[in-house]
């Protein structure tokens, strides 16, 4: 009898021990994961950081020639000239992984990734890395549904909610107003262009039955109507947590940003923006 | 013999604490309030954490109910009012809607898993509902489509049912355990109970044999169906939640090594 306590209990001790290692195994993985992660963002966000120094030493190299000030009568006032296309800062990240689609920044917070876009597989990158290892935090995810040319009235952006706070793991800070007023601005680096965004709503919502006739967030690219963009807008409006006071006309275009809530099953968090006017243009790429 | 019960008494325990792990459980969402709601002084007032409602208690208006009830609440309906206004419940898919002894009460709702409607209540519901018991006697509608509707009968049956939707399966059953009636696939509107008299306009609907025919090959028998909750019932939509499988590992290996201090402190 007491034998077979002892062998029961090593036993059970052995199982212990297997369950433990594999979690420590699990664990960690996830920070093998999250530093394979924070280093290729680092790195792509240099190259960028470099590309944005070029450009602004060639700029001042060489000025571009200013006419002298002649006694010529006042000229009239015309309209400001777009400015000149700059090289894209990102261009090597477009380059190295042609499945980008844009960069996604929020200037202060974590939020500085590649979006990635894969109309073939969506979930492609969902736990891949930019180089298509596998990896937990996966990209973000540009909705294949969501297109950049032709742009479509809306693009959804998925990211994972990682406890690490990388991804969109801290989306859920805009639950303060104090922070979304901190916070407003929203980036997104396409190949031709920076498009410079606003938030202008923040909800929670989830995924719904496809029997289920409610408004869905998650379906809403493209409003060809007044009536389809009023569904959408006065949806967002009326779900917001807060008035950001940013409002929106049928014409404007959005930036969703969704993320993994626990406040109920298939929760989403969910922080929509407002497109402002663009910021500079760049310059096609040249391999 | 007996050290084998105890090893399979302890790794049950384990596997019980590792098994949810297989959908990589995230996080638990808020627990199901019960609500006990009425028809009192004219108006639709509530209290929570209670299936019964208490008329000294202290309870509020049904407005603040539709911005706290959320998905898999359980709502418990009394009214004894002649008339009375629709009880409307928002958008919320309760756990359980229950009419535990109500005069005619019209409800809305964002959809019901289970739904009860006690002996001889009166009633009407504006949403789908997966599962509906329906006790002798009642008179009772369904305004959108029933999974499975169970209707309770005595010694026979003296309620009066209706579908405007659809009905999956319907199964009437008497006290003595004997089923009556045991039918599928109930097309809109079809399926109707006049004073227990099974009444329908036309034969829409099959036998059991007819509707495991009328599956596509393959495909599972409905009781299965009905267990599985399936991902394709939902939205395709990126899932960006993370796993917490080392958790699942972490408290597996607490459990074996509780069991196996346990046994060798016995031993001595």
């Amino acid at each position: 009898m007491k034998n077979s306590k002892t062998v029961l209990s090593l036993v059970l001790t052995s199982i212990a021990v297997s369950f433990l290692l594999v979690a420590v195994i699990l664990i960690v993985l996830r920070f093998v994961d999250d530093a394979r992660s924070r280093q290729t963002a680092g790195d792509l966000q240099s190259m960028a950081e470099s590309r944005r120094e070029d450009t602004l030493t060639e700029s001042t190299a060489a000025p571009t020639p200013v006419p002298e000030p002649t006694a010529s009568p006042k000229p009239t006032p015309t309209a400001a000239p777009s400015p000149q296309p700059t090289e894209n800062p990102y261009r090597d990240s477009f380059l190295a992984n042609s499945d980008m689609a844009a960069w996604l920044q929020v200037p202060g917070t974590v939020i500085d990734y590649p979006v990635m876009w894969t109309p073939g597989d969506e979930n492609y990158y969902l736990k891949r890395g930019f180089d298509g290892k596998s990896n937990q935090n996966g990209c973000l995810i540009l909705d294949t549904d969501s297109s950049l040319e032709p742009l479509t009235t809306n693009l959804i952006i998925h990211g994972h909610n990682m406890k690490s706070g990388a991804m969109f793991g801290d989306l859920s800070e805009y639950e303060s107003e104090e922070y979304c007023q901190e916070h407003k601005s929203i980036i997104l680096y396409t190949e031709s262009l920076r498009r410079n965004y606003e938030v202008i709503a923040v909800f929670r919502s989830q995924v719904f039955k496809k029997s289920d006739n409610v408004f869905k967030f998650y379906k809403f690219f493209q409003a060809d109507s007044q009536e389809e963009f009023d569904d959408f807008y006065d949806n967002i409006m009326a779900m917001s947590i807060y008035d950001t006071g940013v409002t929106a006309q049928f014409g404007d275009h959005f930036l969703t940003l969704s993320t993994c809530s626990y406040h109920v099953d298939r929760g989403r968090f969910v922080v929509v923006a407002k497109e402002v006017e663009s910021g500079e243009s760049y310059l096609p790429f040249k391999e | 013999m007996k050290l084998i019960k105890r090893l399979m008494t302890v790794l049950a325990a384990a596997m019980m604490v590792i098994l949810p792990c297989a959908d990589a459980i995230t996080a638990e969402a808020a627990e199901p309030v019960t609500y006990a709601v009425k028809y009192l002084d004219n108006k639709w007032c509530f209290e929570a954490n209670t299936s019964v409602f208490d008329d000294k208690g202290s309870y509020r208006e049904i407005y603040y109910l539709r911005e706290q009830l959320k998905d898999g609440d359980t709502v418990v309906i009394y009214n004894t009012a002649e008339k009375s206004d629709n009880l409307d419940l928002g958008s919320a898919r309760l756990g359980n809607l229950t009419y535990a002894a109500t005069t005619f009460t019209i409800v809305y709702a964002g959809g019901v898993d289970e739904c009860f409607v006690n002996a001889g209540s009166t009633g009407t519901i504006n949403c789908d509902v997966k599962t509906a018991h329906v006790y002798d006697t009642s008179v009772f509608n369904f305004n959108k489509n029933v999974g499975e509707l169970f209707i309770h009968a005595g010694d026979s049956v003296k309620s009066s049912v209706g579908a405007a939707g659809t009905v999956g399966h319907l199964k009437v059953t008497k006290a003595d355990g004997n089923s009556i009636f045991d039918y599928y696939d109930f097309e809109a509107g079809i399926l109707a109970f006049r004073d227990g008299v099974f009444t329908p306009t036309r034969v829409a609907y099959k036998t059991y044999e007819e509707h495991l025919a009328s599956l596509p090959e393959g495909e599972a028998e409905p009781e299965a169906q009905a267990l599985e909750s399936s991902d394709s019932e939902y939205d395709d939509v990126p899932k960006t939640g993370q796993n917490n499988l080392y958790l699942w590992f972490l408290g597996a290996a607490a459990v074996c090594f509780a069991g196996g201090r346990i046994l060798k402190a016995t031993e001595k």
